[in-house]
């Protein structure tokens, strides 16, 4: 393993495949940071211009890619409120509010480096411990996904800033838009009002868009100012005032990392929630979790080191099982049967240099991170700042609908997403938030498929159906991890108010 | 912006087609225009590896652009009832797989008939194959079918969706040696694996593909093709069990009705010369290729309408 171990590392560390990567982190960042353009789209691309390379510099190029991109969706949650990827709903519930607050620079360089420290930690875990890590892809049943969801479900409770029943009340709407298109079990249409065109469902990112980037507009365009309210008159930060804030918490970003790892390699699950389940933690455990939701960079380093963690953890099922963990990863899986290799346990074994010089390349391209988004991230926010309001509406209202437009060539999308925009906005001024509708529509379908599916194999294997959601020790751990996210926040309001008594008792 | 300019192509393409119309149907030199070759299904899936490697020698032998367009949803049905409307001119196919194209319109409302897509090559299919873990007790099928038989819908076989290949292959065998199992369906057939592997289902009815790439983990028990296949040697057919299942997903590429003979030919030959060259490093990754011109897979078409009416019939899932 070590022979193997160096002789990637040799190969990583080549003039090409250090080009590689700077080409793939470039194109990833300008792929992340512009909602509907999706890091699948842009490997799915790519993957006939690897076919004159050696694999390896092939999946260099489009593991690159694929890291820089889950990043890069941090800039537009910063800086518009939109999460530019699925995996970086998180980043808004802090990043946004720092931007408000004048903070947006040094957000962007917090994710940066949170993203870095947590791509490396994951890289690092996954070279050391690849086939422990894949025992838990395995033990991965549909009762454990049901329970996963229902886990990703409870941090609603969690989120919600504000009313609990508004919470609940956005993720049973998300949900409920989670069921239009073809069942997944039963194969029946649901909700497609005639139009068949709707029996794909409403893809995620059209409502992301629709949920985030469209009520940011209206409210933009009602509310004639010059430019964002993003305040930029603190001028540029320092790296290591981003550095210092990020490595103060050493406990939050070592959770998130390890959160990010594990979560991305379930597959399916994958990083869109592992960003959430991250920040739920960071704000659970710290002393002051009022101040999160209101600008805290703890927040943005949770969100952003978990996601970038998971991806690394989503190539450990694709490398040890050719099971890909995310759907990126399921084009890389395509690139290397092109190739000619076979991912599973014998990979290992019969191209080392190809699987840890691809995992280690994904190292050099989290700390390729650091470069591109601490350049990138300055042009882009003082670009954003500099735009007015006036060209900078239609500018990302374009580019909304193209994003919504090319994720199937679909017209009916672009109409989706300006319906659930509009609703959006509404229904936030009676306090439903995006996030919540978020976590129902990408937890629902989950959730359903492994309460269906476990009903099934409990018809199957015990008397009571349902005994199978509760015949594994995973199960019964996620239930208590359940409890622990929906009871914390009650505990912790009773704690502060018996101490307060206390306190004014005195 | 790609999608802006192939928008303008599109309009492009229909207002040449329809001043084709007024003149004259000789279109001869076809094809002249970017190709747009669309994919139903996501990035990754079996359909796009195949178009991945179909684009640059199409391009190289047709003298265009070749375009990979994703439309998917509804289980391919999104994209084939987008190809159904769109001009009959030979510029834009897709991908398609049986049985999906064939079951769909059956059990729903599926927004395309059967009849309304025009097969015009199948280029390889995935022969089902009914796979357990290396350390399961069931040595052989006989093994498995008496112990389905013992305790009837106790044994799980997983696999992908409903009425799918997998499914149907499974119902077959369910039919043929009168036995029940519980079919577990998977929303797609990576999740399968780690499924099998980690013992959430007893057995996977998956494609040759799935079988091939994983033989290190799973045990073939038997084949549902009609002879022994090369890429599982010594494996049996279920047919030489004595069990008649044999069942495939068949791949090729579909256009809506009506495209011109010529302009069919051109798209016929140029697939078939991959299909070819490519048939020995299709068959390292677990496809089966085979060569049906238009005839051949209207024929298949027809034969398995007949015999998926029934099946799904007695399933109760007939539209």
């Amino acid at each position: 393993m070590i022979d193997d171990l160096l002789r990637g590392l040799a190969a990583v560390l080549t003039f090409d495949s250090l080009l590689l990567v700077a080409i793939g982190t470039t194109v990833g960042l300008f792929v992340g940071s512009v909602p509907g353009l999706t890091a699948t789209m842009a490997l799915a691309l790519l993957v006939p211009f690897t076919f004159t390379m050696d694999p390896l510099s092939g999946m260099v190029l489009l593991g690159a890619v694929y890291t820089s991109s889950m990043f890069g969706g941090a800039f537009t949650a910063i800086l518009i409120n939109t999460p530019g990827t699925p995996g970086a709903i998180a980043t808004t519930l802090d990043g946004y509010p720092m931007a408000k607050n004048g903070k947006a620079e040094l957000a962007i360089l917090v994710a940066t480096v949170a993203s870095v420290v947590g791509g490396l930690i994951a890289v690092i875990a996954v070279i050391a411990m690849a086939s422990p890590l894949t025992d838990i892809a395995i033990r991965f049943g549909p009762a454990q996904y049901f329970w996963v969801a229902v886990l990703g479900l409870s941090l609603i409770a969690a989120l919600s800033t504000g009313s609990l029943f508004k919470g609940l009340l956005g993720g049973a709407l998300g949900m409920l838009i989670g069921t239009i298109g073809i069942s997944p079990l039963g194969g029946e249409s649901r909700f497609l009002f005639g139009y068949s065109q709707l029996q794909g469902g409403v893809q995620l990112l059209v409502a992301l868009i629709g949920l985030f980037a469209i009520p940011e507009l209206i409210r933009l365009a009602v509310s004639a100012t010059k430019s964002v309210d993003v305040d930029y008159s603190r001028g540029s930060e320092s790296l290591l005032h981003a550095i210092s804030l990020t490595v103060r918490r050493p406990w939050n970003v070592l959770r998130s990392s390890i959160i990010g790892l594990v979560i991305g390699i379930i597959p399916g699950a994958g990083n869109n929630v592992a960003g959430l389940v991250a920040y739920n933690e960071a704000k659970r455990s710290d002393k002051n979790p009022s101040s999160f939701g209101k600008g805290n960079a703890q927040g943005v380093v949770a969100s952003e080191a978990s996601n970038n963690a998971a991806v690394a953890g989503s190539v450990v099922p694709l490398l040890t099982l050719g099971v890909p963990g995310s759907p990126p990863a399921a084009v890389m899986l395509g690139a290397l049967m092109l190739h000619g290799i076979r991912p599973g346990s014998a990979l290992f074994a019969e191209s080392g240099t190809l699987a840890y010089g691809f995992i280690l390349s994904l190292g050099v391209s989290a700390l390729a991170l650091l470069v591109v988004g601490v350049l990138g991230g300055r042009l882009i926010c003082r670009a954003v700042c500099a735009v007015p309001v006036t060209y900078l509406v239609p500018g990302i209202a374009f580019m909304s609908i193209l994003g919504a437009y090319s994720m199937r060539n679909s017209i009916i999308d672009v109409f989706i997403m300006i319906g659930i925009g509009i609703f959006a906005y509404l229904v936030r001024h009676i306090g439903l938030q995006p996030a919540p509708i978020a976590l129902g529509l990408i937890l629902g379908p989950i959730a359903e498929q492994g309460f269906s599916m476990s009903m099934l194999r409990g018809g199957a294997v015990h008397d009571v159906p349902a005994y199978a959601l509760f015949d594994n020790w995973m199960s019964w751990a996620l239930i208590a991890m359940v409890f622990v996210t929906l009871f914390w926040p009650i505990l912790q309001e009773a704690r502060r108010k018996k101490t307060e008594a206390a306190e004014g008792s005195e | 912006m790609s999608h802006t300019v192939l928008k303008a192509k599109s309009l492009a393409l229909a207002a040449a087609s329809a001043m084709a119309l007024m003149s004259t149907p000789a279109l001869a030199d076809f094809p002249s225009g970017t190709i747009t070759y669309l994919n139903p299904f996501s990035p990754g899936g079996e359909c796009d590896i195949v178009q991945r490697m179909q684009q640059n020698p199409m391009q190289e032998k047709m003298g265009v652009d070749v375009v990979i367009e994703y439309r998917e949803g509804g289980g391919g049905a999104v994209g084939w009832s987008h190809v159904k409307d769109q001009p009959a001119d030979g510029y834009t196919f897709a991908c398609f797989s049986i049985p999906h194209i064939i079951a769909q319109p059956m059990t729903r409302d599926a927004g395309y008939e059967t009849d309304e897509l025009h097969v015009l090559y199948t280029y390889h299919s995935t022969p089902q194959v009914l796979v357990v873990r290396n350390d399961s007790p069931f040595e052989t099928l006989e093994d498995f079918i008496e112990a389905a038989q013992a305790a009837p819908g106790s044994i799980t076989v997983g696999g992908t969706g409903t009425a799918s290949g997998n499914h149907l292959a499974t119902v077959r065998l369910m039919r043929a040696a009168d036995i029940t199992v519980t079919w577990i369906p998977f929303p797609g057939s990576g999740p399968t694996i780690p499924a099998l592997q980690g013992g959430h289902v007893t057995a996977l009815m998956t494609n040759s593909t799935m079988a091939v790439q994983n033989s290190d983990h799973f045990r073939p028990l038997a084949v549902a093709t009609e002879e022994q296949i090369d890429m599982f040697p010594g494996v049996p057919t279920f047919r030489e069990l004595g069990y008649d299942v044999v069942e495939a997903i068949y791949r090729g590429a579909l256009g809506p009705r009506g495209i011109p003979e010529e302009n069919i030919e051109v798209i016929v030959s140029t697939l078939d010369e991959i299909n070819r060259e490519q048939d020995e490093r299709k068959q390292e990754m677990g496809f089966q290729p085979v060569f049906y011109g238009p005839d051949e897979s209207a024929e298949l078409i027809e034969r398995l309408k007949v015999e998926y009416e029934e099946l799904l019939g007695e399933l109760g899932m007939l539209n």
